[in-house]
């Protein structure tokens, strides 16, 4: 009964029509919460004692941050999937993963940029938070480049995914060693706010928006991945019905 | 080359006889020898990485002030990346030319075990170019200022740190195996992966300098380069087959 | 469920002096999923388009008499 499931998890066609019936599944409940998250986290919450209204910039930051992470792991498992059972939707969804990864990583980026200005003074510090998501923008810049480097969309997948593989290994280590680094020099106090603990007022939006960013990356995931799955697949019979003419 | 590729097939009068396959330490040590005397046939590819990190080291005085007490403060970071990018230099020649007359696809048929015969090709690769950039480190420490007491403690540093950047160099080799011009893409693929062994050998060097115990670091060098020895030869050859499919 | 901490719309769009700071970065990050919504829609077309001119061909090809691919 499981091997059914899995093999129709590999079948293009069946992951084209899911993909389609998922989408309002994932980008309703999403647009809701980050809505919600919105107004929770920009009017309803309080100022925080140190920075004021300025520490309302985490809504939208610590999400990106989460995404930027959790997306590159789905796309270093999901090519290890590919690589391993050799299944072709595994890449397609490594593959559609990479660009919405990427971005909100440089959304992270400037918005800690941002965020630092008015808190430490400039534009940019070497604390250890954003510095690692600078790595973890040049890994993905790496992927989407190796990706580019071939023209068979076969060995783009699968060098790729020993790319993603090799990267996920390594992203710990090389954050443990850039916090390692940071606090040598003693760096800035990174943007963590007064409290020790936040109020649920300030904590409902925030995992709300964390909800609502998972959700998001979901639906676009789910749009992504009909598209690439139609892309690699326009020679097959299936597609035709499909598309129409 | 024909030993390592077909056992014992080099002499066909033999093959009445069970031909003997040799032993993975004598192929190890066939592969070592072999690559260490065909790279002494081009001694110029050789020199060309020291010279290139020799001429990196002149540029910060050049730039920045001759004042050797002065440069004594940017000398960890400066002799660690001109290795880094010397090491990068060098990473050209480890596949090219067995990946262009077939002897690498010859290696993946061979039977043997693909990662046991690229761990020795990097073996040799570092012995060609890391370690004498390790020995030349401490030229490049003299000419900025570093005291002599601290420089046992570079040249330990940068002989660890470069067995870590010949791992990593060689995955990244491998994935751009086919890629023309892959000089750039390489780069960016390997030099993240390469932050951790910066770090740490930096602040190695730095400890030297300063003349406090710099164990710490060397061992989370020594701690890179077995990680890397057991990681980097499985994903290297992953990504051989794969490009040679 | 109203805001004590705002006194008027204008000391909301202020953000208690930070609004220069505050609003580019959500405008950034509302910009960033607007990019990801478009691209998955423009890979989308850009299938459909390949997926086409694919039958296209195959028609022509099927009608020029040549053995179906």
């Amino acid at each position: 009964m499981a091997w059914t499931w899995f093999h129709r998890l590999a079948s293009p066609p069946y992951i084209y029509r899911t993909a389609g019936r998922l989408t309002p599944w994932f980008a309703w409940p999403a647009a809701l919460l980050i809505v919600a998250g919105l107004i929770g986290g920009l009017y309803l919450s309080p100022p925080d004692y140190q920075q004021g209204d300025g520490y309302r910039i985490l809504y939208v930051h610590a999400p990106s941050a989460w995404l930027s992470l959790m997306v590159y792991t789905i796309m270093a498992v999901a090519g290890g999937i590919g690589l391993i059972w050799r299944m072709k939707v595994a890449h397609a969804v490594a593959a559609s993963c990479a660009p919405i990864g990427a971005s909100f990583t440089l959304a992270t980026l400037i918005t800690g940029s941002l965020w630092g200005k008015p808190m430490w003074g400039t534009y940019w510090q070497w604390d250890p938070r954003l510095t690692s998501e600078l790595i973890l923008f040049f890994l993905y810049l790496g992927y989407m480049g190796l990706r580019a480097a071939f023209d068979d969309v076969q060995r783009a997948d699968r060098i790729s995914a020993v790319l993603a593989v090799v990267g996920v290994i390594n992203v710990p280590i090389i954050h443990y060693s850039v916090v390692w680094w940071n606090s040598l020099h003693q760096g800035p106090s990174v943007m963590y706010l007064g409290k020790p603990t936040m109020p649920p007022s300030m904590l409902v939006p925030l995992l709300m928006m964390f909800l609502g960013f998972t959700l998001f990356f979901g639906a676009v995931l789910m749009m992504r991945l009909r598209g690439e799955v139609l892309l690699r697949e326009r020679t097959a019979t299936w597609v035709r019905e499909v598309v129409g003419t | 080359m024909n030993e390592i590729a077909a056992g014992a097939q080099a002499e066909p009068f033999v093959m009445l006889k069970t031909p003997q396959m040799p032993s993975a330490l004598a192929v190890t040590r066939l592969m070592l020898a072999r690559d260490l005397k065909l790279a002494s046939r081009k001694a110029s590819q050789l020199v060309q990485p020291l010279a290139f990190f020799a001429m990196v080291t002149t540029l910060f005085p050049l730039a920045v002030t001759p004042q050797l007490s002065q440069l004594r403060h940017i000398a960890p970071g400066v002799v660690w990346a001109a290795a880094l990018l010397s090491s990068l230099l060098a990473l050209e020649f480890l596949f090219r030319d067995d990946s262009q007359d077939g002897t690498l696809e010859q290696f993946a048929l061979s039977g043997r075990s693909l990662t046991g015969l690229l761990a020795a090709k990097t073996a040799a690769h570092w012995l060609l170019t890391g370690l004498p950039l390790a020995l030349m480190a401490p030229l490049a420490g003299v000419a900025l200022g570093v005291p002599e007491a601290a420089l046992p403690g570079l040249l330990a540093s940068v002989t660890v740190g470069t067995v870590t950047l010949s791992l990593i160099g060689a995955v990244g080799a491998a994935l751009t195996l086919g890629v023309r011009r892959a000089g750039a893409l390489l780069s960016l693929l390997t030099l993240p992966l390469a932050i951790p062994v910066l770090i740490f050998g930096a602040h190695a060097t730095q400890l030297a300098i300063a003349g406090r115990p710099y164990g710490a670091p060397l061992t989370l060098l020594a701690a890179l380069a077995v990680f890397g020895i057991t990681l980097s030869p499985l994903a290297a050859a992953a990504a051989v087959r794969i490009n040679l499919e | 469920m109203s805001s004590y901490y705002f006194h008027s719309f204008h000391g909301f769009l202020n953000m208690g002096g930070y609004a220069a700071f505050v609003w580019p970065a959500y405008a950034v990050t509302l910009t960033v999923m607007g990019l990801n919504i478009y691209w998955a829609k423009r890979l989308m077309a850009r299938s459909r388009h390949a997926v086409r001119r694919r039958i296209a061909v195959q028609e022509e090809s099927r009608l020029a008499g040549e053995p179906s691919v």
